[in-house]
């Protein structure tokens, strides 16, 4: 299964990333758990390119691409924003309270594999990969049912 | 986001309902700010309603609980979601918020009337 969301650079749309993330996560059959860090994982990674991508400047589109096999759910989320530098980045020290500086370090703990890239045509691309197992609750339908 | 405020002197129980995110969090700052403007020194965060709390939240809180821990102050939250105790234990602040089963017994706690 593989579907596609272009979303704008808006915090307000935060929330549509995470439901259509959310959405086909369960879907999948993902166990609750499973599908809230991948919930997490989407919503700091767009507010990311919001905030710094695209420095908090509205009406540009981030293009969202999720694919799903059975098992492992793979998510890309592409902007033509600043470059992410991954150089930079520095993970926290957990060992103390922080105003900031953990949305990068959610993103790697939450998920199997993360993989930024600046393809060809410019911008930058960000892979997320989760691994997951059926729940057999719900054996791949939404709530429950 | 809603926010419901229940102010008792010093002591403010403040009950968000949705997502505290980063489009989100700014009104809960808003409010928290308002607050310590009241000279309100403890603090419960009645969790209940929370959906979800990404990394912007987690900022606000611990924004709150610096900022209450200058002086006599204190902050606890309650009723803390599984989503959100998940994203608190990953970035360890598990071991910073002290939490309580419902508001009633965090305030209590967090005034020292236990």
């Amino acid at each position: 299964m593989v579907d596609d969301l272009t979303i704008v650079s808006q915090l307000e749309d935060l929330t549509r990333a995470r439901a259509w993330v959310g959405d086909h996560a369960r879907a999948a059959g993902m166990p609750e758990q499973t599908v809230n860090e991948l919930r997490l994982a989407v919503s700091e990674a767009v507010a990311n390119v919001i905030e710094h991508g695209y420095r908090g400047e509205p009406n540009h589109n981030i293009d969202l691409h999720l694919a799903v096999d059975g098992t492992q759910l793979v998510l890309t989320i592409h902007d033509d924003g600043d470059p992410f530098e991954l150089q930079a980045y520095e993970p926290p020290d957990l060992d103390q309270p922080h105003e900031g500086g953990y949305g990068v370090f959610l993103i790697r703990n939450l998920m199997d594999e993360v993989r930024y890239e600046s393809p060809p045509g410019g911008g930058t691309t960000l892979t997320l990969v989760k691994y997951y197992r059926k729940d057999k609750r719900t054996d791949g339908r939404p709530n429950g049912e | 986001m809603e926010l419901v405020t229940e102010e008792r002197d010093t002591l403010a129980i403040i009950a968000p309902r949705g997502d505290i995110d980063a489009s989100t969090a700014a009104d809960l700052q808003a409010e928290l700010d308002r607050l310590l403007g009241n000279a309100v020194r403890y603090f419960v965060l009645d969790l209940a309603g929370v959906g979800f709390i990404d990394s912007a939240g987690l900022a606000t809180l611990v924004r709150l609980y610096k900022r209450v821990r200058i002086g006599e102050g204190d902050v606890r939250l309650a009723a803390v979601p599984s989503q959100v105790m998940e994203v608190l234990t990953l970035t360890r602040l598990d071991r910073v918020f002290e939490t309580s089963a419902t508001a009633a017994e965090a305030a209590r706690a967090v005034t020292g009337r236990e």
